[in-house]
């Protein structure tokens, strides 16, 4: 009992393949990892954004601007920002009324 | 499957196509699962880790530079996978589940038989990391010595020793005297 691959067989088999069940679990783990890369990215994304935005009062009193004179780039900040969440629920939300569009930016790419 | 079926298969899964990368894992899950099998000595957890390999390898697949076989590149993500959990896995005795996997895994063998698989297991526990990582891919004939000096990123020279040494100590475990016939 010396053979290479008999000293093999005893540590382990390999498996009679295609496994499909074994395929369908590395899809399922890799479509898990994938969701779980984009909810932390997502979560950074926010968090950053939050910290931005909570820095900015800070940071305009420490350069001595008031409420009154911040007004009107508060004002414009407001606005692009919803836009931007309007844009960005019209095209990735849970009714993505753009959706056929993204799906030929996608094609072209 | 050639060369060229597999780049292809490669260039698809690299831009998301799932299916693609299906049909990579069906032609490689043979190699990386046995790898696995002989150097974990559980089916179970050989597979938990091939699985995490192959998951890992979508992520990592633009690395793949293609100056070695993709199964490589494969069995090298594993052989990192199974060196992480080793570690942080060190303080399970296997000893005490030895006997409980060979009732897992091979339930219709003999009595003889399954008294050796321990008795291998029990050797390859105690051979160094490298040592039975390179056993386990070089004994079952799938990875040329080259190739399992790239998956462990050792010289060609020290996986061959590896190899030698570990085979006689498996041999010894055994009870086989070891053959000078290298």
């Amino acid at each position: 009992m010396s053979d290479d691959l008999d000293l093999a067989g005893l540590l382990g088999q390999a498996p009679r393949t295609p496994d499909l069940g074994f395929r369908f679990d590395v899809l399922a783990r890799t479509a898990e990892r994938a969701r779980r890369r984009k909810a932390r990215q997502s979560a950074f994304r926010t968090t950053t954004l939050f910290a931005l935005i909570g820095l900015i009062f800070p940071v305009a009193h420490a350069l001595g601007l008031g409420l009154t004179e911040l007004q009107p780039l508060l004002l414009v900040a407001g606005v692009l920002c919803l836009a931007y969440v309007l844009a960005f629920w019209t095209l990735e939300g849970p009714r993505a009324v753009l959706a056929r569009s993204r799906a030929v930016f996608r094609m072209r790419t | 499957m050639n060369a060229g079926e597999e780049a292809r298969l490669i260039g698809l899964a690299r831009s998301g196509d799932y299916a693609a990368f299906g049909r990579l894992v069906d032609m490689h899950q043979a190699a990386v699962r046995a790898f696995l099998r002989r150097v974990t000595g559980n089916y179970a957890d050989a597979d938990d880790l091939a699985q995490e390999a192959f998951a890992r390898t979508w992520e990592v697949l633009n690395r793949f530079d293609g100056t070695s076989s993709l199964r490589t590149f494969i069995c090298g993500v594993a052989f990192q996978y199974w060196r992480r959990a080793r570690r942080a896995q060190s303080r399970r005795d296997v000893r005490e589940t030895a006997y409980a996997d060979l009732a897992d895994t091979q339930t219709d063998e003999a009595p003889e038989r399954a008294a050796q698989r321990l008795a291998l297991r029990k050797a390859m526990e105690e051979l160094p990391e490298d040592q039975r990582a390179a056993l386990a891919l070089c004994l079952g004939q799938e990875f040329t010595h080259g190739e399992a000096a790239e998956i462990l990123g050792l010289p060609l020279g020290t996986v061959k020793s590896h190899v030698t040494r570990g085979r006689a100590r498996l041999q010894l475990a055994l009870g086989v005297t070891e053959k000078h016939d290298e």
